[in-house]
């Protein structure tokens, strides 16, 4: 708790000893304060916190939380921020009680299998920077360092705490942490509270590892009555309800032009990017969006899906490209201004990934509907009407006088997306759009979309999401984003 | 890095043209003063019941004339006008002043450049004295933060416990703990005082005393004086806050290296290290925030070496410290010398530049290393 | 019952109010003032106050004077500098080359050379009034004070572009002028720029008193400080001043002239404690709001 509010207020909230807690729930609803919190990283002096009905300062001073500390480690959200740019990666994965660096090897092949011995090392002694290592190279030195510790464990008596340690990685990084995790905790029973919001770890580790049962308990937070409550997340109602979604039926027909076609070749940063539509990578295709058409592009971590988008949205310069939008051609020639007059907010519009980023959080709620081109944007019953579309019905008229920042992260995402498509354009990209949020909330956000696809309205889908999106959209709306491979083997040789 | 040199290269060079241009509309010559009415003038000096110097004298000649010949009140204005800036410049001549008709020749260009130098010199000197400094208090002032929080906390903390407790043993304990803080605290607050005083004002404070025309304490004025110690100290300590919130410090403390802030060699921080000129903290977390501040305030050097120079210019101008450039310049403005003022003026410029280019190179040979080019 | 609530209550804010302290440290200011008015009210000559009270007034209006014009010209240039970067590049870098001569010249030197600029203005006649000289001086000083909130304004821009801010709002079809104005300056920068403006108010009345000072000590037969408003800075070049500080010097190895201070050397102890106390409460102040809003 601040001076001014109440951040989280749990009565119960547990870990079983000995077992993986795969925590689930909308971002911002104190899952990382909670587990933080546990490991006693808040600071006492800034925040008044009761835990266990002691004050704070006592249980830091415990012996329980200096065990935690000591024995065990929390490996946080976000990779760029959590490294020193001012050291090694080397360097860092070599302090402090892993300075050990003789289960290096095991534990980077392991999580880098793609990179050699040379390039590994080579990796090793880069500074982080914001664009190398990717975020997901970050992500996967960080997940590192945990499993440095369990190596080095002597009292499994402890808590390893993972914050969304999947939240930079493909599905086949995530694959391979979530393996490694299971494979490590079937010598060491450590209690691990494993943070996400990524609904389809569930498929993951229901289908490929039978016996997590004897590892493995799902819970979800939620809110209510204004407190957090930890509740056991039933994996059967959300496969049921994948295996019940449906795309939402096409109207149009085969002999309509698309309103979008982006030839397949990208030439950006000196690499030539590619795009089809048939999974082996076989073919070149143009990718198109036709009217009320939902389309997924596919890519690894780090290939260049945003970079695309952003090209599309004349946000990103791009050496080559050749673009045709409802008959208006456009390439990289084509002035800035061509987009801010004709494109932005008519015929397309963009939801970015980080809410955080994308909304002003030194304004109100209806603040975020200022400036926008619609003449209601200064209309409350409007803006009302329109939030509860994607909040809850009955909204109180205060919500709308809310500062942003005080909104948590799903509640962010929501009016992230909101904004975008309240302008009804007729092409939507959405970068991301389930960033975040919990599980009711995505299904109502589907339904939303499906609701406007059926009006006519066509999206472009970039997520990691692939298992819902796979089902959100029709097979041949599929489209795969892959580096062309001369490039690569250009940048490779010596 | 070389669009930084080129830019620095080119603001000098454009500086050094406008100088030029300038010296040349306003010539290094000064020209001999012209009256209008240098007849009259002449004649009233040498009136023997009239001093021209004196001011009721003057008002008389003025009234005079002007009851005698009311339609000539504007060239009577004109003409009290003259003489009085006619008998100041005779006053100026007869004081032969040695500003009073100092052209650029080659032994005025020597003694300046000499003067340059000597501004140079203790520029840099207070500047790594300053730059010590500030970095030193900084970090100690983070580590008695971290270790006691502030002393208004504290100071309240023991009065509380001095209401609540009974045991006169621990009141008189308290009470002497109050005493220490307060005198502490009137300690800082005198020290605050002196270091925001403008130089100025501490040198006038003790001009019988010492001798302010030293370089000794002339460095001494420019560390301690005009705010430049706090003002950067300060600015450094909120670096050091907001790095001491970011995640790879968190990284660092889950990585079990050591967070305690006591002066102790074993799990704590050593009180020497703070002192030392090549600070390091090895196996702390303090050292991960340490590199990161370090590197991020080398910009705002450029800002502090600026606001260095400022009081130094300050000092000497303000203290009238003879054979020193600021107070030459002042000097040079005084008599109009022109070429003079322009040439020391391009001179601090070019001292200016030097630093902000030496800075820079700095951020580059960094930057490099962290960027992965090196 | 009721006194004990009422007490808790008035115990409960002034722990609030301590905790504060840019609104702590500008109590403190302005009760200092008043208590040093009121003293010399008592115990200095009706003509000596009349020309501190017009010093430290001249002092404060011209520092005001100093933010409103950094602040607009802050502002205009920064938006400028922005256009420029959206629509010709290379004009800004003419625009970046300019700023940063400024940056290069001493503010000492800068300040001095535009009063002697002044003082012509004043001779010949093109300047006469009062409030033009004032808001003039205010100019000079500000020239040279303004680019810190460039630097910010511009570097508040460069943070918001490079997050999805700027592309989230632009695809949104909001304008670039509204992104810019209202959403980064107005809306998200309020508090940084409002501490900035604290942090040069102190550097303003820093400026003028050592320039006014100078001017009176070095200058005084060209740049007649009779020529311009008196300010705290020409006010302690005054040779009453002046000996009254000397006193400071004396009374360090004489303790009992200590007592003497307050009141026979008044006029002098009075204007250096007017500008040194100025100084670090607004030096504290500025800190104060920084710190209560994590700056």
């Amino acid at each position: 708790m601040t001076g001014q509010r109440m951040l989280v207020d749990i009565r119960h909230f547990t870990l079983t000893p000995g077992k993986i807690t795969l925590l689930l729930g909308e971002s911002g609803i104190g899952k990382t304060l909670i587990s933080r919190t546990i490991f006693g990283l808040m600071p006492e002096k800034e925040l008044n916190i009761t835990i266990n009905e002691q004050d704070y300062s006592d249980y830091l001073a415990g012996a329980q939380c200096r065990e935690i500390q000591s024995q065990g480690f929390f490996v946080f959200q976000e990779p760029s921020s959590h490294l020193n740019p001012m050291m090694t990666l080397s360097d860092q994965l070599n302090e402090g009680t892993i300075h050990d660096p003789s289960s290096n090897n095991d534990i980077l092949k392991a999580l880098f299998p793609a990179l050699t011995d040379h390039e590994r090392h080579q990796l090793l002694n880069v500074y982080p920077k914001p664009y190398r290592p990717s975020g997901g190279e970050k992500q996967r030195f960080l997940i590192a360092m945990a499993f440095k510790k369990m190596a080095l464990l002597k009292n499994p008596d402890t808590i390893f705490v993972f914050d969304e340690p999947t939240g930079n990685l493909d599905n086949v990084y995530r694959n391979i942490f979530l393996k490694m995790l299971i494979e490590v905790h079937k010598t060491i029973p450590l209690t691990v509270l494993l943070i996400t919001h990524d609904y389809s770890m569930i498929t993951e580790l229901t289908t490929r590892h039978s016996e997590i049962p004897d590892h493995i308990e799902f819970h979800e937070m939620c809110v209510s009555d204004n407190r957090q409550k930890q509740v056991k997340f039933s994996t059967e109602s959300y496969i049921s309800w994948l295996r019940d979604l449906q795309p939402a039926v096409s109207q149009r027909k085969s002999s309509i032009d698309p309103i979008l076609r982006l030839e397949p070749e990208i030439e950006v940063f000196g690499r030539t990017l590619l795009i089809t539509n048939d999974s082996t990578h076989r073919s070149r295709s143009s990718l198109d969006i036709f009217e009320g058409d939902a389309v997924y592009l596919k890519a690894g971590s780090g290939v260049g899906k945003t970079t695309i988008a952003k090209i599309i949205m004349g946000l990103q310069h791009a050496t080559r490209f050749n673009l045709n939008l409802k008959g208006l051609d456009l390439n990289e020639k084509t002035p800035i201004n061509v987009w801010k007059n004709r494109i932005w907010a008519r015929t397309m519009s963009m939801v970015f990934q980080h809410a955080d980023e994308a909304l002003n959080l030194s304004g109100k709620v209806k603040d975020i509907f200022r400036g926008l081109p619609i003449p209601e944007r200064s209309d409350r019953g409007f803006i009302k009407s329109t939030l509860e579309t994607v909040f809850e019905k009955n909204l109180p008229p205060s919500f709308l006088d809310m500062p942003v920042a005080y909104l948590s992260g799903g509640q962010k995402q929501r009016l992230n997306l909101i904004r975008a498509l309240i302008l009804e354009p007729d092409i939507l990209i959405l970068d991301e759009p389930f960033n975040g949020l919990d599980f009711n909330t995505m299904q109502r956000i589907l339904d939303l979309l499906q609701a406007h696809q059926k009006k006519g309205k066509s999206f472009l889908i970039i997520s990691h999401n692939e298992e819902i999106i796979d089902r959100f959209v029709t097979p041949d709306r599929i489209y795969y984003l892959y580096r062309d491979r001369s490039d690569q083997e250009r940048s490779e040789s010596p | 890095m070389r669009p930084k040199i080129i830019e620095h290269l080119a603001s000098v060079i454009f500086i050094g043209i406008v100088f030029l241009v300038l010296f040349a509309v306003w010539g290094p010559q000064k020209k001999a003063p012209s009256y209008q009415y240098i007849d009259d003038i002449k004649a009233y000096t040498q009136l023997g019941f009239l001093d021209m110097s004196d001011p009721e004298d003057l008002a008389l000649l003025h009234e005079t004339l002007d009851y005698y010949e009311p339609d000539n009140k504007p060239i009577h204005d004109s003409l009290v006008a003259e003489i009085k800036s006619y008998m100041r410049d005779l006053m100026l001549a007869n004081t032969s002043s040695p500003y009073l008709s100092a052209e650029l020749d080659i032994n005025k260009l020597i003694s300046l450049l000499v003067m340059l130098f000597q501004f140079a010199i203790i520029y840099i000197l207070v500047l790594i004295l300053t730059a010590y400094g500030v970095e030193t208090f900084a970090i100690y002032r983070f580590i008695r933060l971290q270790q006691s929080g502030s002393l208004f906390g504290s100071i309240k903390a023991s009065f509380h416990d001095l209401i609540t407790t009974s045991d006169w043993q621990n009141k008189l304990k308290q009470a002497f703990f109050i005493i220490r803080k307060l005198l502490r605290g009137l300690i800082k607050g005198l020290s605050m005082l002196t270091l925001f005083a403008p130089a100025y004002v501490i040198a006038y404070s003790f001009k019988t005393r010492f001798d302010t025309d030293s370089v000794v304490l002339m460095i001494l004025l420019s560390v301690i004086s005009n705010g430049l110690l706090i003002t950067y100290t300060q600015k450094y300590f909120t670096f050091i806050m907001s790095e001491s919130r970011k995640g790879y410090v968190q990284t660092a403390i889950v990585k079990n290296l050591n967070r305690s802030y006591r002066f102790s060699t074993d799990k704590g921080i050593r009180l020497s290290s703070i002192f030392r000129i090549r600070k390091r903290f090895p196996g702390h977390i303090f050292g991960h925030i340490y590199q990161n501040v370090r590197f991020q305030y080398l910009s705002t050097l450029k800002e502090q070496a600026s606001f260095l120079i400022t009081g130094l210019i300050i000092i000497e101008m303000a203290l009238n410290i003879q054979g020193h450039l600021c107070y030459e310049l002042m000097q040079n403005i005084l008599y109009k010398n022109l070429a003079i003022v322009l040439l020391i003026v391009f001179g601090i410029f070019v001292i200016v530049k030097l630093t902000e280019l030496s800075i820079d190179y700095l951020i580059f040979t960094q930057q490099r290393k962290i960027d992965n080019k090196k | 019952m009721t006194a004990t609530t009422t007490g808790e209550k008035l115990r409960h804010r002034l722990n609030h109010f301590v905790t504060l302290k840019d609104w702590l440290w500008l109590s403190i200011w302005i009760s200092g003032i008043l208590f040093i008015w009121i003293w010399n009210l008592i115990f200095l000559n009706s003509p000596a106050l009349h020309q501190i009270e017009n010093g430290f007034l001249n002092t404060i209006i011209i520092a005001a004077m100093v933010i409103l014009i950094a602040a607009g010209l802050g502002w205009g240039i920064t938006l400028i500098d922005d256009i420029l970067y959206r629509r010709f590049p290379r004009m800004r870098i003419a625009l970046g080359f300019l700023i940063n001569l400024i940056r290069s010249v001493p503010q000492i030197v800068g300040t001095l050379l535009g009063y002697v600029l002044l003082t012509l203005l004043i001779q010949n006649k093109i300047l006469t009034s009062a409030p033009l000289i004032l808001f003039s001086m205010a100019l000079i000083i500000a020239v040279f004070l303004f680019l810190e909130i460039f630097d910010l304004l511009r570097e508040r821009i460069a943070h918001f572009r490079k997050l999805d801010f700027y592309d989230a709002m632009l695809v949104c079809g909001i304008s670039e002028h509204f992104i810019i104005n209202r959403e980064i300056i107005l809306r998200s920068s309020p508090m940084h720029m409002i501490n900035k403006l604290i942090g040069i108010f102190g550097g303003a009345i820093f400026l003028l008193c050592s320039v006014d000072f100078i001017i009176s000590v070095g200058l005084s037969t060209e740049i007649s400080p009779v020529d311009l408003p008196v300010t705290l800075g020409s006010l302690l070049a005054k040779i009453d001043s002046k000996q009254d500080i000397l006193a400071i010097g004396h009374s360090m190895t004489h303790w009992n002239y200590m007592i003497k201070l307050p009141f026979e050397h008044l006029q002098g102890i009075t204007v250096a404690s007017l500008i040194v106390f100025t100084l670090l409460c607004i030096y504290q102040i500025a800190n104060g709001y920084g710190r209560r809003h994590r700056l």
